[in-house]
């Protein structure tokens, strides 16, 4: 097991190309859930849980049912796509009988977890890359971690934005992406940690 | 059937899915780097969008109520793959740069959204002018952000497509372009101004009608 | 779902809930398959045709292109239309500030003929770009593999420009070019090499070439 590559890939994933400000995935619930710094955390683990879940069944399903009758080139899409509603489902589900509070903070953006691009698309990027299953998982996790890192980070901007003077137009989501955008550069620092 | 042709007006600029509902983002500034990106990814999204809202209102009155969003997904799903495969076979370019976001349309909120709020209580014409006005309203916004960003960010405007179409380079009238456009943070920028722009307008017709 | 009821009347809700989901399913994998079937041709053609641009661009005098294995690295060999060899093509990759950056370089008795670099998508934009553009990839046209650096003061012991504030782009692609002379010497050609050729690059540069 090569230690420097799978480094690599954490800082990476996490730091690097941080799925929120390099990557551009998850945006949706980003801005609507980082108002608040106990929502925020709560949705950065809810989707790093599917992240990783997803990823456990997608792998397998990929390589040992759909490529092997080249299946993979039509119906990734549908099939990806099906397992993660499926998941979202039992999620739900489950946080329902054993988290209630959690299900109701979360309200609706729990069942939205499914259309978030950072599910859809870190199962992409793990077959683009080619990633080994234990890559993908720890690609996965690492991924949530950065979603997370960011949401938490911008939860805690926007809940002093709330009372700074801001101009009028750039009031509550403007100035949130000007705040993103800022972190967003604040990333770049990080492009030589690994060679 | 009187048709109503505001639901295909309403997205351009009313009720704009990117600048005014503000959805669908994850491609919007990530693609947003070339002109013709956001050409291309719009046309693809008012296939989708034309083709599945088309489909669920034709279906709308037998998919049970509990089953409808899995269902809702089979079929953007479908439409967004049958895109994908059209752009690897005819625009392999455009397909190498939109990458990822292409088959991730299918988690674009502006279609499901569509599905859910319009194509699943209204009848099939509308449906389609629905789908195709929101589709028109998102490729231009995602058009000007990238048109906005390319030109700052690196002084060209690309209208190239499968090896057809101008290139224009403005690079005698910018000298040096501001890289910071094109990457990540630029994205917000653009957006988040664009986004003020859009409120301030609100506002000051909220003023108005005082 | 109520409990209540016998069986019988759960399992007849049950099912009609479900079928038409299972109904699109079906019917959109079918939908799906066809669109598949009927574009696979094209679909294939594409991805040839991206291919051979890219090697024609290469070596525009060539007839035909023979795609060969060694050691499980994929190489092209350029054939005039006599069927003589010409040269050949070696696609290699490795990594530069951001992420890949993967070359097609075409040699020709032992020197390079030209190199086209295939992606560098992670590179800096602006700067590492430079690296990508024929005007500086020009200077390794006709040198050798001994007259290729394998650090940035190698660039100047050399008399070849690195780009300014895109180092490790510009060790990437002369890295890359010196991997594809490695293979050449695979096939059995003499390639000069130099004296103190201990490996000065490390091993964590990834070859393209080999698959999963």
């Amino acid at each position: 097991m090569d230690v420097n590559k799978i480094f690599t890939l954490i800082v990476s994933a996490i730091f690097i190309n941080n799925f929120i400000f390099s990557r551009f995935l998850g945006l949706c619930p980003f801005f609507g859930v980082s108002k608040r710094l106990d929502s925020a955390i709560g949705m950065g683990f809810a989707v790093t849980f599917v992240l990783v879940m997803s990823t456990i069944v997608i792998y397998p399903v990929n390589y040992y049912l759909l490529v092997p009758f080249h299946l993979d080139r039509f119906l990734q899409i549908i099939v990806f796509i099906f397992v993660i509603a499926a998941f979202v489902q039992l999620v739900e589900l489950a946080l329902k009988k054993l988290i209630p509070s959690l299900y109701h903070m979360l309200g609706i953006y729990l069942p939205l977890i499914t259309t978030n691009c950072a599910i859809l698309g870190t199962a992409f990027i793990v077959v683009y890359e080619k990633y080994t299953f234990l890559e993908s998982v720890i690609f996965a996790f690492s991924a949530g971690l950065g979603f997370t890192l960011a949401l938490v980070m911008m939860a805690g901007v926007r809940e002093k934005l709330q009372r700074a003077k801001v101009p009028k137009a750039f009031k509550d989501l403007p100035v949130a992406f000007i705040s993103a955008a800022l972190m967003s550069l604040a990333m770049f620092g990080f492009i030589g940690l690994v060679k | 059937m009187k048709i109503n042709w505001g639901e295909l007006t309403k997205g351009i600029i009313r009720e704009n899915p990117i600048f005014v509902v503000v959805l669908g983002l994850c491609p919007t500034l990530a693609i947003s780097t070339q002109t013709i990106n956001g050409i291309g990814m719009g046309i693809a999204v008012i296939f989708v969008l034309a083709c599945s809202n088309f489909l669920i209102s034709i279906l709308r009155n037998w998919i049970p109520n509990e089953v409808r969003i899995p269902a809702y997904i089979s079929i953007i799903a479908t439409f967004v793959t049958i895109v994908s495969l059209l752009m690897q076979a005819f625009t392999p370019d455009l397909n190498r740069a939109l990458g990822i976001f292409i088959p991730l349309i299918v988690v674009n909120c502006i279609i499901l959204g569509r599905a859910e709020a319009f194509a699943s209580k209204n009848d099939p014409f509308h449906s389609i002018l629905d789908g195709v006005g929101m589709g028109l309203g998102y490729t231009l916004a995602v058009t000007t952000i990238a048109l906005i960003r390319e030109v700052i960010g690196s002084g060209t405007i690309t209208l190239q497509l499968a090896g057809v179409g101008p290139v224009i380079d403005l690079r005698k009238y910018i000298s040096d372009p501001a890289v910071v456009f094109i990457l990540p943070p630029g994205g917000f920028i653009v957006l988040g101004t664009l986004l003020a722009f859009f409120q301030y307008i609100k506002n000051k017709k909220a003023a108005k009608k005082k | 779902m109520e409990k209540q009821g016998s069986g019988g009347i759960n399992m007849k809700r049950y099912f009609k809930i479900v079928y038409p989901i299972v109904l699109i399913a079906v019917a959109m994998g079918f939908l799906l398959s066809i669109t598949y079937q009927s574009l696979e041709k094209r679909l294939l053609q594409a991805a040839e045709m991206e291919e051979n641009l890219t090697l024609k661009s290469l070596f525009p005098y060539a007839g035909t292109f023979e795609k060969k294995e060694i050691e499980n690295t994929l190489y092209y060999e350029a054939k005039d239309s006599e069927g003589k060899t010409i040269g050949y093509i070696f696609k290699t990759s490795n990594k530069g500030y951001g992420g890949p950056v993967e070359a097609m370089v075409a040699i020709t008795n032992g020197f390079v003929a030209t190199i086209k670099i295939l992606s560098a998508a992670k590179e800096t934009p602006g700067l590492g770009t430079k690296a990508t553009k024929e005007e500086w990839l020009s200077q390794f046209f006709g040198k050798t593999y001994k007259d290729i650096p394998q650090t940035k003061p190698e660039f100047k012991e050399k008399r070849l420009d690195a780009v300014s504030g895109a180092t490790l782009t510009s060790l990437a692609v002369a890295r890359d070019i010196s991997d594809a002379f490695k293979i050449y010497k695979k096939l059995g050609y003499i390639v000069e090499e130099v004296d103190l050729d201990s490996q000065t690059h490390a091993t964590e540069n990834t070859n393209s070439g080999g698959g999963k």
